[in-house]
């Protein structure tokens, strides 16, 4: 019964507490005014609580009142001339934030395309490499001068070297007998494939399995050979290799039925399939000459693209078909597959963000200069 | 021309009327946001922000005390400046007591120079028990016990309620109490806490 009466004591003499700041200022209602004074009249330490706090009041309100530095009229130009300083504030705001935003996503697309472009070459020649290595295609099998032109390109001149050792004696036997038999002629690839557990590539297409002979899955060759062989061409240079390589390949005697790719946008994957080319079995085509190894040595500083091209467009040495034209790597993850779509306009974006990240920066720097 | 009419000339532009309005309060407006601040310069910015914002933002006074618009203004400037300045260590309370331009303290010829050295110590003290306050409970003790403003034009100048003014003006004042009882074993002044 103590403690309690002590507890309600204790709390009654808080909340007077609490009250006496309202009580000094008037502040209380009469029935919580008479309650208070009471409650002063026992409570000697509320007492002098009330005492302390109306020496502190009064200490405060007699703090001198400040005479004013200066006057802080508005003149009649000073108002709108605010107007017009806060709303280039404003502006000001605005175009630091617009700045930021402009340089952040310049910032996200550049490393974004730098991102894109490292993967799908990385993707690329980890597929390619292997096919050098162990999948001499029908390409690599090929005797001729496009074996030589690849020499110097291909990235592993070991293997390359290598064909090329092992290549002679066809190549040879080739010149030697100029006027083969077709038969012959397609059992060469045969043989120059044996040291690969893989035999000559799957044809890509319908059409191109149709043609018999192994030079249809060897645009660069063919377009060499069969240019050579026509005679109307002495050099190719690496535009029209490419063009060859991408298809269109005249092939002596009866036009093919080729269907020529399109031309990759610069930026774009080097993922290209083979071209499907329409070759009628000529024992001309089939039968390389051998001058055609000498008549196309002009074109070997020209084949790098169309070989690459080419070697990207063959199967893998596990068997596993190539990626349809247009298709990322395999190692792509699917997140991004959709911003591969925006890959050719990338190099546009950049520029415009560039282009605006620097207006806005001088839009800034003039500002800045006008305020001052 | 009443107050009214001042505010609604000033609304639809009158410069000079609203000139006539930041006379009468200017006094009001620059010692609110110098205790507060406790700065001559952010003071000055203060003040004259606030009347430049409250002349751009007439539109939006729906009527009402003039005087408790312009110092809830004034205040939200005073919050803002200490947001931004993080309170810099002052020492212009001296300058400002001592400046014979700006103090009208030694007019007073009836006050010695003993006595006017006493109340200039004991208006630093008090200025620093001030300055040890929460900015919210400083406002509401410099516009209540300094300016003498109501409870409900505190209310209303400081966007609170009503019991929240009682409470932070209730904490405020016991904290500045227990500042200046503690001072008082450093300074000469406590003779006139205890006796006073």
């Amino acid at each position: 019964m103590i403690d309690f009466v002590k507890r309600w004591t204790s709390s009654e003499h808080e909340r007077t507490c609490q009250e006496l700041s309202a009580y000094l200022d008037d502040e209380l209602s009469t029935a919580h005014r008479s309650r208070l004074e009471r409650h002063l009249q026992q409570c000697k330490d509320c007492r002098e609580e009330l005492a302390s706090l109306r020496q502190t009041v009064e200490l405060v309100h007699a703090l001198p009142s400040v005479k004013l530095p200066r006057s802080f009229l508005l003149h009649a130009g000073e108002a709108t001339a605010q107007r017009r300083v806060q709303r280039a504030r404003l502006g000001y705001s605005f175009l630091q934030a617009a700045t930021a935003a402009a340089t952040a996503l310049l910032i996200l697309v550049v490393s974004g395309d730098a991102l894109l472009r490292y993967r799908p070459i990385q993707s690329a020649g980890a597929r390619r490499a292997p096919q050098s290595l162990a999948a001499p295609t029908a390409f690599d099998a090929e005797p001729t001068a496009g074996v030589r032109s690849i020499a110097p390109a291909s990235p592993l001149e070991g293997v390359a070297a290598e064909v090329e050792t092992s290549a002679p004696a066809q190549v040879q036997s080739v010149q030697a007998a100029p006027e083969q038999s077709p038969e012959v002629a397609k059992a060469l690839p045969l043989e120059a494939g044996s040291p690969s557990p893989q035999p000559a590539a799957p044809m890509p297409t319908d059409s191109a399995s149709q043609g018999a002979s192994p030079e249809a899955l060897v645009p660069t060759s063919v377009a060499q050979t069969a240019k050579s062989n026509t005679g109307g061409v002495d050099h190719v240079d690496a535009g029209s290799a490419t063009a060859q390589a991408a298809g269109t390949i005249p092939p002596p005697g009866a036009p093919p039925t080729a269907t020529p790719l399109p031309q990759p946008a610069e930026g774009m994957l080097p993922t290209i399939e083979p071209p499907t080319v329409s070759l009628p079995q000529s024992p001309t085509a089939a039968a390389l000459p051998a001058q055609t190894v000498a008549a196309s040595a002009g074109a070997q500083e020209a084949t790098a693209t169309p070989v690459r091209l080419a070697a990207l467009a063959s199967p893998p040495a596990n068997g596993t078909p190539a990626p349809e034209r247009g298709q990322p790597a395999s190692a792509t993850p699917t997140w991004l597959t959709p911003l591969l779509t925006l890959r050719p306009y990338m190099r546009g974006l950049e520029r415009v963000l560039a282009i605006l990240v620097a207006a806005l920066a001088a839009a800034m720097v003039w500002l800045r200069k006008r305020k001052e | 021309m009443d107050e009214q009419a001042l505010v609604a000339a000033a609304r639809r532009g009158d410069v000079q009327a609203f000139n006539t309005l930041i006379l009468n309060y200017q006094t009001l407006v620059y010692n609110v946001a110098f205790r507060v601040l406790h700065d001559e310069h952010a003071a000055s910015d203060a003040t004259q922000d606030a009347f430049i914002s409250a002349f751009q933002a007439l539109r939006s006074f729906r009527g009402g005390s003039f005087k408790a618009w312009v110092l809830r203004i004034v205040v939200n400037a005073c919050y803002d400046q200490l947001r931004m300045t993080k309170r810099r260590p002052t020492s212009s309370l001296d300058e400002m007591l001592v400046d014979p331009d700006h103090s009208d303290i030694l007019d007073d010829h009836s006050e010695t120079p003993e006595e006017y050295v006493m109340r200039r110590d004991l208006g630093e003290v008090i200025q620093a028990g001030l300055d040890s306050l929460p900015s919210d409970q400083r406002a509401v003790i410099v516009l209540s016990d300094v300016q003498e403003l109501s409870y409900e034009e505190i209310s209303e100048a400081t966007g609170v309620s009503l019991g929240t003014v009682k409470s932070r003006l209730s904490r405020g004042r016991a904290r500045l109490r227990d500042y200046l009882l503690r001072r008082r074993e450093l300074e000469p002044m406590h003779h006139r806490l205890t006796s006073g």
